[in-house]
């Protein structure tokens, strides 16, 4: 059943107790959409995203991914529809190369991925996707060091590596400039844009600058439900998210 | 880490080395030496499973000699109660581990890290009990023997003796290692390794890391199984004290001195543990009776704090340290 | 004895050993919960303190004392561990297991060691001159008091850790480390001294059982099972559910050894273990244990 939508969220509602996390939100994404999740801390966005790779079970609502139910999916299973995610705290493989980190993901859909009898250097197909997203990523100078001796910078690009690698027609991207410098967040920005090409992105961020820079389009959660959605520039003209922002609320 | 060919050649190379020293030197071994390198190479194939487990996928079990007891015993009763000739009884032997491993893993296995621990600790400890006290099953402390068949080859049929059993370890030995070896640097190697750095962005980048590690502890099983029916064999002779706690311990110890993680460093761990289990024992007798242990918890401690990677890790921090000086 | 008095007794026993086995596990799950370590060695610490216990009824001829005695030795035994050994692999969880393995071995063979202790059972002389004279039979009056001393220390151990201040810093630790050591409290000295009491009141349960149990070098590895048995069920982490699921474990243990056997006790509780994994892996009221 063929949707309009790449990614639909009907009525999600989550509560942890007493708690309510998110309040029936019905979010859509259009595929090749470029869009940015953003509100102030608590505002459910996190949330959000672990619902749609399945770390969380919603109280009440469904998640749609290319029209099929995905609500409670095992988060395993997210990456076999084509859902990628990286993470706000860096998430690698620490005592791994970078080269290593990136074959993990990029072994991931392939054929055989599992075969305890064969080399895994014979799967030559995931040795091309390797090279080509560490190029990307302009990681192949450090890719024979451990992931987790590398700088914080690095880690982040790692991180959006990974969840590249997969080849993923939905990324979601939680916060891929935390904890970066500004000169850093240009080239994160560049890399984002260059990735967005084939794929649809949902990404979580704080700094306002780079969503205003890379993103065409933004939701605005607050306390758990959508407040507005629109364009950068609708965005930042918008009287309420000014005042949810400068906590005026 | 990318290994050119070169590397990959020269372990093969030194691995073919070892066997064919270990095979050439057994006519000039005393026969109480060829026995102890006989267990010690059987010892291996139990620590190489083991290191599957906890070097390869970072989980730490305490429930190993319950697997490696299920394995002696698996032969025996083949042997006892039906009389079956010696391929079956060890087939049926490892099948049975590694059945009881899939079993036992897809529980524990849902949790990791200490959780694993503690549960393999408590399975291993109430089932030994219960073996124990099942005495007409396993024969409790008293145990029972059995006539070893010979091991037939289609074209010869070995008679049991201590030649022969020396290079039937031999053989399992090395094929046991073979096998680890493509395991582990297999694609489904790199997932292990991925679980063990970090189990939630393996599972979020689409590994089923639960089904993947029971399937690691079915493997861990199935050598543990194998060394055991070997074991069995060996002995002509089991009792419940086969699955007695300290062969957690020991294959612990192997795996920790000899260098965790790197499948060679458990076999190493596994001879030179036992050699020096062995001459402590005699040095100390009944009077300081578990000396030797006292040593070997020493030694556990000792290692884990400082050098964690085991005695296989020296001559790279040597290295390490010459370069850090230079 | 007549049936029913077989089974009550059988009951008051359960208490008993439930009340001590809730002693030793909450030792265990406070420095879990505090420091996330798990202690291999906490059995070998219950079997220290019945040791010390041992020998200073054999020097003193009294019980009693040997009590705050084995509280205080493995209060010192705990602070030597955990400076000597267990700081070095502070933060590593997998490490320190082994380590605390490493240091059980030690403390079990040491007192395995002839001069030491030995590898033969000795139960000391009941130190406590009456039995408890009940309606239709009597009970043990050494099990009466150490389930009352076991109650005390529980008492105590929950006074301290609710009333007192340093109770507040440990109880704030286990919630959140971080935020406890940002409001300027010193976790690293609450960590040693929650090890101290945890090893300390282990100690003083061994002291508990010495004319009842038969002490042997063994026994640690025992107990070390029932905390485990006991911390799993109840829920890693969780305070309230090491009570109950001592009084269950105890209880199925004791009940299940009179009215089954000793074996079929050991395989229920196996199984109880079991479902607990497959069904609620978090234990009774468990925090933790995804």
């Amino acid at each position: 059943m063929a949707s309009e939508f790449i990614l639909e969220t009907k009525g999600l509602t989550k509560a942890f107790g007493g708690l309510k996390a998110l309040t029936d939100v019905n979010l859509t994404l259009r595929a090749g959409e470029l869009r940015a999740l953003i509100g102030p801390n608590g505002a459910g966005k996190s949330t959000l995203i672990n619902h749609i790779i399945g770390r969380l079970h919603p109280t009440s609502g469904k998640i749609f991914f290319k029209g099929e139910d995905i609500t409670g999916i095992p988060t395993y299973k997210a990456l076999g529809k084509g859902i990628s995610s990286t993470f706000q705290t860096t998430n690698v493989f620490p005592r791994l190369t970078v080269r290593e980190n990136v074959w993990i993901a990029a072994q991931s859909p392939a054929k055989r991925r599992l075969n305890p009898l064969v080399h895994y250097k014979s799967l030559k197909d995931v040795e091309k996707q390797v090279d080509k997203v560490l190029k990307w990523v302009h990681l192949e100078r450090i890719a024979d060091e451990p992931a987790g001796e590398r700088s914080h910078g690095e880690q982040r690009v790692l991180e959006i590596a990974l969840g590249v690698a997969t080849e993923p027609d939905l990324l979601l991207l939680d916060e891929p400039t935390q904890g970066m410098a500004a000169k850093e967040s240009v080239d994160i920005a560049r890399l984002v844009k260059l990735i967005s090409k084939d794929r649809t992105i949902m990404l979580i961020e704080h700094n306002i600058d780079f969503v205003m820079q890379v993103v065409e389009s933004i939701t605005v959660l607050h306390n758990g439900s959508i407040l507005v959605e629109g364009t950068p520039k609708e965005i930042s003209d918008n009287e309420q998210v000014q005042k949810v922002y400068l906590g005026e609320e | 880490m990318k290994r050119p060919t070169s590397t990959r050649g020269k372990a093969y190379i030194s691995f073919i080395v070892v066997m064919i020293i270990l095979a050439v030197i057994q006519p000039l071994l005393p026969p109480y030496y060829r026995f102890l390198l006989t267990e010690i190479m059987i010892y291996a194939i139990f620590a190489l499973g083991y290191d599957l487990l906890l070097g390869y996928t970072g989980l730490l079990s305490f429930g190993h000699s319950l697997l490696f007891g299920f394995g002696c015993y698996g032969f025996a009763w083949m042997m006892r109660f039906y009389g079956m000739p010696f391929w079956p009884a060890l087939a049926i032997a490892v099948i049975v581990t590694t059945a009881l491993a899939a079993g036992v893993g897809a529980v524990c296995v849902r949790t990791s890290g200490i959780y694993f621990a503690i549960i393999t600790f408590i399975f291993s400890f109430v089932l030994f009990y219960i073996f124990l006290s099942l005495v007409p099953i396993t024969g409790g402390d008293d145990g029972f023997t059995f006539i070893p068949p010979p091991v037939d080859l289609g074209f010869i049929s070995l008679e049991f003796g201590p030649v022969m059993l020396y290079y039937l370890a031999l053989f399992w030995m090395a094929v046991a290692y073979i096998v680890c070896r493509r395991i582990v640097s297999s694609p489904f190697g790199r997932v292990m390794l991925a679980i063990r750095e970090n189990d939630m962005r393996a599972r979020c980048l689409g590994y089923n890391t639960y089904g993947c590690k029971v399937v690691v502890f079915m493997m861990s099983g199935l050598f543990a199984g194998l060394s055991g029916g070997l074991f069995a064999y060996l002995n002509h002779f089991v009792n419940a004290h086969y699955f007695e706690m300290y062969r957690s311990l020991f294959v612990l110890i192997w795996t920790m001195f000899g260098g965790v993680g790197t499948l060679v460093g458990p076999m190493l761990g596994a001879g030179i543990i036992t050699l020096l289990t062995d001459y402590l024992s005699t040095l100390f007798r009944m009077q300081w009776g578990g000396v030797h242990l006292i040593i070997l918890g020493i030694i556990l401690i000792v290692i884990t704090i400082f050098l964690p990677k085991g005695i296989l890790s020296i001559p790279e921090r040597v290295r390490r340290r010459a370069k850090k000086e230079a | 004895m007549v049936a029913s008095a077989v089974i009550a007794s059988g009951i008051l026993n359960g208490v008993v050993w439930g009340l001590i086995i809730i002693v030793i596990s909450l030792g265990m799950c406070l420095i879990l919960g505090l420091m996330e370590i798990v202690n291999m060695a906490h059995g070998e610490f219950y079997m220290a303190g019945a040791v010390v216990s041992f020998y200073i009824v054999q020097w003193t001829g009294n019980w009693w004392l040997s009590l705050p005695i084995a509280f205080a030795v493995l209060a010192v035994m705990g602070l030597g561990w955990e400076r000597g050994v267990l700081k070095h692999v502070e933060g590593d969880v997998i490490r320190t297991i082994i380590v605390t393995f490493g240091m059980s071995l030690i403390i079990m063979y040491t007192a395995h060691l002839n001069i030491v202790f030995g590898a033969t059972s000795y139960r000391i002389p009941n130190p406590v001159p009456f039995n408890i004279v009940l309606p239709w039979f009597t009970y043990s009056g050494f099990r009466t008091v150490s389930g009352i001393i076991a109650v005390a220390i529980l008492v105590a151990l929950l006074l301290f850790l609710f009333k007192t201040k340093f109770g507040l810093w440990i109880r704030a630790g286990r919630t959140d480390k971080e935020m406890t050591s940002a409001m300027g409290i010193d976790i690293g000295k609450v960590s040693v001294a929650t090890f101290m009491i945890g090893s300390a009141i282990a100690g003083i349960a061994g002291a508990l059982v010495v004319s009842v149990a038969a002490v042997n070098t063994y026994m640690g590895m025992e107990a070390l099972v029932y905390a485990f048995l006991v911390v799993i069920i109840g829920g890693l982490g969780s305070l309230k559910g090491t009570v109950i699921a001592g009084f269950i474990v105890a209880m199925v243990d004791s009940l299940g050894g009179i009215l089954l056997t000793p074996l079929w006790a050991k395989v229920i509780l196996l199984s109880i273990l079991i479902a607990i994994l497959v069904f609620r892996p978090k234990g009774i009221y468990g925090v933790w244990g995804e």
